[in-house]
């Protein structure tokens, strides 16, 4: 059944996922998804919420195989992307890449049990590369190894989006140490969140606590709105409507929820 | 003596396999072969028009490895002229991207030198698969036959075009009941698989015919794709590029399997 589309619905989802199932997965996939989500799915997604633009997160599932999301950023003005790439990809491969509308790199790293080493020099180069394309590294991991990474990736001056809140531990909520260097690193004026995949949190309570205090702390001009379309592991439980009802619930007052949805998204990846 | 050469065929000609290179290039170390002559586009297009051969594909060496830029210059230069080439499997989209628009509608892999064939079910062999099939681009694969049985599952897994070189290679002893033959003609019948039908000179010119009557009679002309091998490295004096035509012609049934198999084929497999 499709959904009327909410009047307020936000301008620009920051975090999706297209893919069909004859890509190639790697070794390590965490997930193995029931059908395909393409691209042409995702936009009728979008036209039948009256979501405009969006941000498709790579997803660690198909490694650097980014191919198929780059040709949909091809295709469509109102699609940008992030990629997973090694370190040593060559700077003239970024710069494609830019002109095709990549906007930043996701460090996947909440599957893997040892993370790299951003001080490393190749990682050093590597980030120095993203800063110099103005794109932002986009890191997904648990709140508890979150703190360290924020670190080095503040030092290398990119521009940092956490995903889902900073995934905040569910005995700790937004005490947990990785939700609190959140907070901090907001300040700084180069990190921004997402409130997304708000069924992924210990609870909704959580998710409201933790929507809360980032408010409080970061203000709508930090903060970004993303589906998590086809919802991974949760295809059959969540709806694109209960996200954007979401939303509605985290952020009541309408005008920061315009800038959430609205501005601060693109400002960020569509200038 | 130009027009004593003139193509056995009265019809639109594609040589699907011919070599260009100098003695100059870098070679690799223990290389199959090591020219120590050059053989330039400009000479293959003189014989090529010799023989009334219109287009041609020209395959990566392996004594060259990756160093595929001088081909891809004569490509650039030719539109008469598409190419393979050797490629790490990490190639990126954008330089495989940048291959194409220059000429180039292939992957060569050359496993017959290999001792070990690598693990083409790592997550790096199905991710260069994939973006070869997004290019519409083919494996172009050089194997001993009696291995062939091992690899063939990956490449139709993958869902590329494949084509294999020199009639597949049969094991020599057991011709065309060598298990890789037959799994070669299964492949061919699946619809995704082509085979060249080439250097006759290396195999042996009475075994090639029973090879190619045997395409014929259980899979039809649809696949075969004749090519001449030029400069037929290793065995210059001896052969000759008219010859290349004969072996195959001789067994030739009829004037409409002969187009398909000298041009039609390759034309739509390399040139649309």
């Amino acid at each position: 059944m499709i959904q009327p589309a909410a009047a307020d619905a936000p301008a620009v989802d920051t975090h999706a996922h297209i893919y069909t199932l004859d890509m190639p997965m790697s070794g390590e996939a965490w997930h193995k998804p029931p059908a395909d989500a393409s691209a042409e799915q995702y936009l009728q997604a979008l036209d039948a919420h009256g979501v405009g633009y969006a941000v498709m997160a790579a997803a660690s599932i198909y490694g650097d195989y980014n191919d198929y999301m780059i040709d949909a950023v091809r295709r469509h003005q109102r699609l940008r992307t992030t990629v997973i790439v090694e370190p040593t990809t060559d700077p003239y491969i970024l710069r494609q890449m830019r002109d095709d509308g990549v906007v930043g790199v996701r460090l996947q790293w909440r599957s893997l049990k040892t993370t790299p080493d951003l001080s490393a020099p190749e990682y050093q180069r590597f980030l120095r590369r993203v800063r110099d394309l103005d794109w932002h590294v986009h890191l997904h991991d648990e709140g508890a190894r979150l703190p360290p990474a924020i670190a080095h990736l503040e030092a290398a001056g990119v521009k940092l989006v956490i995903d889902h809140f900073g995934r905040p531990s569910a005995h700790l909520g937004t005490a947990c140490p990785g939700f609190q260097a959140v907070l901090r690193s907001v300040q700084n004026g180069r990190t921004w969140v997402k409130l997304s995949a708000g069924y992924r949190l210990p609870s909704p309570a959580v998710a409201a606590a933790c929507a809360a205090a980032l408010l409080e702390h970061a203000g709508p001009e930090r903060l970004l709105w993303g589906s998590d379309w086809p919802f991974a592991a949760f295809e059959d439980k969540v709806s694109y409507a209960d996200t954007v009802a979401d939303l509605r619930t985290w952020v009541p007052d309408a005008a920061a929820r315009a800038r959430i949805g609205g501005e601060t998204a693109f400002r960020l990846f569509f200038t | 003596m130009l027009n004593e050469k003139k193509s056995v065929v009265d019809a639109l000609v594609v040589d699907a396999h011919a070599h260009v290179f100098t003695h100059d290039m870098p070679v690799v170390a223990n290389p199959r072969h090591n020219p120590n002559y050059d053989f330039t586009p400009e000479q293959y297009l003189a014989i090529m028009d010799a023989h009334g051969v219109q287009f041609a594909v020209l395959a990566a060496g392996s004594p060259w490895a990756d160093y595929n830029d001088y081909m891809i210059a004569a490509l650039r230069k030719h539109p008469r002229l598409r190419g393979t080439v050797i490629v790490e499997p990490s190639a990126e989209k954008y330089t495989l991207e940048a291959m194409a628009r220059d000429g180039v509608v292939g992957v060569r892999l050359s496993f017959i030198t290999m001792q070990d064939i690598p693990d083409l079910s790592a997550f790096a062999w199905r991710r260069f698969l994939r973006r070869l099939r997004d290019l519409d681009w083919h494996v172009h694969l050089h194997i001993d036959g009696p291995r062939l049985p091992r690899v063939l599952p990956h490449f139709e897994a993958a869902g590329v075009k494949l084509v294999l070189d020199h009639y597949g290679r049969p094991d020599p002893v057991r011709g065309i009941q060598c298990e890789g033959f037959q799994a070669m003609l299964r492949a061919i019948e699946r619809g995704r698989t082509w085979v060249k039908v080439s250097a006759g000179y290396r195999l042996g010119e009475e075994r090639v015919a029973a090879y190619g009557r045997e395409l014929l009679r259980t899979v039809g002309a649809e696949r075969l794709l004749w090519a001449s091998d030029c400069p037929f490295v290793g065995d210059e004096e001896a052969t000759t590029y008219r010859r290349t035509m004969e072996t195959v012609d001789a067994w030739m049934p009829d004037a409409t399997t002969r187009r398909k198999v000298f041009g039609e084929n390759a034309l739509k497999l390399y040139f649309s």
